[in-house]
């Protein structure tokens, strides 16, 4: 049982352990990431499905219709801001610092915005996260992609700090790149939000 | 075997040498991002919940021991509350504190020497999630001393785990314990995929990749997939108790079939989240210890897959008695997955047959571990007959079935792993002789415990109840049950003096004790921190095998064919 004496001569540790091509890891580990909070919200959303379907009315006739401008609104500015992130990655992969940081900063301001929106749009509404079936549900899709905003927004503005010390360049933005994916799937989830709870009712 | 004393020479880079930075030695464990420190860490940390997990499975069964009984120790009586607080934690203690942080640390420790990396993809990741297990057990056990822990069992089902009967911080403590730990397997799993697809050396093609790391690889698709739904669904009962909502209050406009199909979409995977890892270290160890490739190299691979896939429609077998759910088509999709599963097990004896079988304690655990998973496999055909089921249902039946998949196929499976593994991790044997009177005392042991249970869950004992009555005749199957618990308490215990002893006498195990056949036996054992300063030419799934063994592979001859079907 015991290995004889090894003859090593065609052995050889490779210069490089990563495989090149396709993702780089960063970006992959991101995408993953974002592979489970899909799992995450699309339990949110079957919740609510599953919830409406066997409800008599829906929404309850207690709650008044949701006036559906301010999201309107709230959705234009989260999809310019998708926009301007891309500008950002843009901008770094082309070494155009003016575009990246300028895009950048854009974003974090027209997140900021929406989130600010979304929240006071929220608490006008005529009922509460405790009033029946149809408030809880429409309180947690809610809270959940505030929460997600936030993180984003917290990410991009660590990201903008490092920007402006001129930390990224063409050779090196998969952090950038990572967030910029976290960014639009944040906004497409807002997407399936806005539509679920303000225009199908 | 001179080459182990010495390490290799460590590999320059631009930079120097490659070696780990210095720190001191309480403090590196604090700090460690290296993969094999942080896998140590995983299974220390383990082991001592399974001492924990296994202390109260054995109050438990004293409890359980004669009919019309109350346990009554020093500080300790066991009411039907703490009865109904024993089991939870026990079964939350055994799944996400033990066996799931012990599969990571094999995974930790060998998915990278596998495939020939130097760490993980995310270092610090892995690190993170690490420290989240700990701080999920310390959350768990906050519990006892903030009103007393969840008592609603491990599936904490609504209404039962809902403001209105759990009342206390008990359930939201389980709740934020079991974020914290799903959070962990999920980063880790990440980890994984990323560590697989990305840092293979070069030549080990995925279908030149240890069964293990295929293993693993599923394994973490199947917790990125349900891991993040079950904290969703957690967070709507938290939600529920803390701030009054309705998702399951059915007066409210909620339903409590739906935190069902939300658990068990969770909960199936989740069985195959816990034995798919040990099922890849069972196929690296049986063909070793046959002296054989493993039988059927890719239809293993496939089955696995199919397992994987086919996992994730099955999940309302446990549903059946709810009324709430299309039978047929769960009860069709359960026993469709007993044929990957059947595949495997195919695979596994024909790789023993014709071999120079050596049996040694990991093999025979690992056969022990067949033997335990077929019981366990074939008694969940029982179960997933809908009709038989609705009379097996919540009976000891079902505690025997996933008692034999969880605990005895498990721990047979994680002792066959530590007994093949130890050698490469610390660099010292574990003693044979008393490795085989563990395994016969093991043996005895979880089938003393378990087989009893069909009997009693035939005769129908229900489950989680803390005693029964004198006249139902069920006491001597539970007394043996109990005398059967005991022995897999002394068989753990042989395992433990075994490794104090190991550690200080066993012999020196060399790079490669078992003339094995992958990565991580080309290098020393233990690994130096940057894991090989040479690989060897990558040209099949047995690198080391075929490097050690010129004549055998030159002359195979099968060996072109083999070559070349396993190149995708
Ligand atoms: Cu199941």
């Amino acid at each position: 049982m015991t290995a004889t004496a090894l003859d090593r001569e065609d052995w050889e540790l490779p210069d490089s352990f990563e495989d090149e091509g396709g993702m780089s890891m960063p970006v992959m580990g991101t995408v993953l990431f974002i592979a489970s909070e899909v799992m995450f919200f699309a339990t949110l959303f079957g919740t609510y499905y599953a919830l409406r379907a066997q409800a008599s009315q829906w929404p309850p006739a207690d709650v008044e219709e949701l006036p559906i401008f301010i999201p309107i609104v709230l959705t234009a500015i989260l999809l310019t801001s998708s926009v301007s992130m891309h500008g950002a990655v843009w901008g770094v992969r082309n070494n155009n610092r003016t575009v990246f940081v300028s895009s950048l900063a854009i974003t974090v301001v027209l997140g900021l915005v929406f989130l600010v929106g979304e929240v006071f749009d929220a608490l006008e509404a005529g009922f509460e996260i405790s009033s029946g079936a149809y408030g809880s549900i429409f309180f947690t899709l809610l809270s959940f992609h505030v929460l997600h905003v936030t993180g984003g927004v917290v990410f991009l503005a660590y990201l903008l700090f490092g920007a402006a010390a001129g930390r990224f360049s063409s050779r090196n933005y998969q952090q950038v790149e990572s967030a910029s994916y976290y960014w639009h799937f944040v906004d497409i989830v807002w997407i399936f939000v806005f539509t679920t709870l303000y225009i199908i009712q | 075997m001179a080459t182990t004393e010495v390490r290799p020479e460590a590999p320059a880079t631009d930079a120097g040498y490659v070696t780990a930075p210095y720190r001191a030695r309480w403090f590196r464990w604090f700090t460690t991002t290296d993969h094999k420190e942080i896998a140590k860490m995983y299974a220390v940390t383990a082991f001592f919940f399974l001492l924990v997990g296994g202390t109260l499975a054995l109050l438990i069964r004293t409890q359980l021991a004669a009919p019309e009984q109350t346990l009554r120790l020093p500080g300790l009586e066991v009411t039907e509350q703490v009865y109904n607080e024993m089991f939870t934690i026990h079964a939350t203690v055994m799944v996400f504190l033990f066996l799931t942080p012990m599969l990571a640390a094999f995974g930790n420790y060998f998915v990278p020497l596998q495939i020939g990396a130097a760490d993980m993809a995310f270092p610090r990741v892995n690190a993170f999630s690490f420290w989240l297990v700990p701080a999920g057990g310390i959350v768990l056990f906050l519990s006892y001393f903030a009103g007393g822990p969840a008592a609603a069992g491990w599936t904490s089902y609504s209404p039962l785990a809902g403001p209105q009967f759990s009342p206390g911080n008990g359930v939201n403590l389980w709740i934020g314990a079991l974020a914290l730990l799903g959070m962990s397997s999920t980063l880790g799993a990440i980890n994984f995929i990323t560590t697989i697809f990305k840092l293979r050396a070069p030549g080990m093609t995925m279908l030149r990749m240890p069964i293990f790391c295929w293993n693993m690889l599923i394994q973490s698709v199947l917790i990125l997939f349900s891991f993040p739904v079950v904290t969703a669904g957690l967070l709507l009962l938290w939600i529920d108790r803390n701030f009054g909502g309705a998702f399951f209050d059915p007066a409210n406009g909620g339903n409590v079939i739906l935190y069902q199909h939300i658990f068990w979409y969770f909960g199936h995977p989740e069985v195959y989240i816990l034995i798919l890892p040990l099922m890849g270290a069972i196929s690296e160890i049986i063909p070793v210890f046959s002296r054989k490739p493993l039988f059927g190299y890719k239809a293993f691979v496939y089955a696995t897959l199919a397992i994987g896939a086919l996992g994730t429609a099955v999940w309302a077998h446990h549903m059946f008695t709810t009324g709430a759910i299309d039978v047929k088509f769960f009860a069709a999709t359960s026993f469709l997955i007993s044929v990957p599963t059947g595949v495997k097990m195919f695979n596994w004896t024909a790789t023993m047959y014709k071999g120079k079988i050596q049996w040694s304690a990991a093999m025979l655990f690992a056969i022990g571990f067949l033997s335990m998973f077929l019981i366990g496999g074939i008694t969940g055909i029982f179960n997933a007959t809908g009709a038989v089921d609705s009379a097996l249902h919540d009976t000891y039946f079902v505690v025997g079935h996933f008692h034999y998949v969880l605990v005895s196929a498990a721990l047979f499976a994680m002792f066959a792993a530590l007994f093949y593994w130890f050698p490469k991790m610390t660099g010292r044997m574990l003693n044979e002789k008393l490795g085989i009177w563990q395994v016969v005392v093991l043996f005895v042991g979880v089938n003393l415990t378990f087989f009893p249970q069909f009997a009693l869950g035939l005769q129908g004992m229900p489950r989680r109840i803390a005693t029964y009555s004198d006249g139902l005749g069920w006491g001597w199957l539970n007394m043996l049950s109990t005398f059967g618990s005991y022995l897999v308490s002394v068989a753990i215990l042989l395992f433990i003096i075994n490794f104090f002893w190991a550690r200080k006498r066993g012999a020196i195990a060399g790079d490669n004790p078992w003339d094995a056949y992958t990565l991580e036996w080309a290098t020393t054992s233990p690994p130096p921190y940057y894991n090989f300063d040479a690989l060897p030419p990558i040209r099949t799934e047995r690198p080391v095998f075929d490097a050690n063994h010129p004549e055998i592979a030159a002359s195979d001859e099968d060996y072109d064919h083999r070559v070349s079907s396993s190149t995708p």
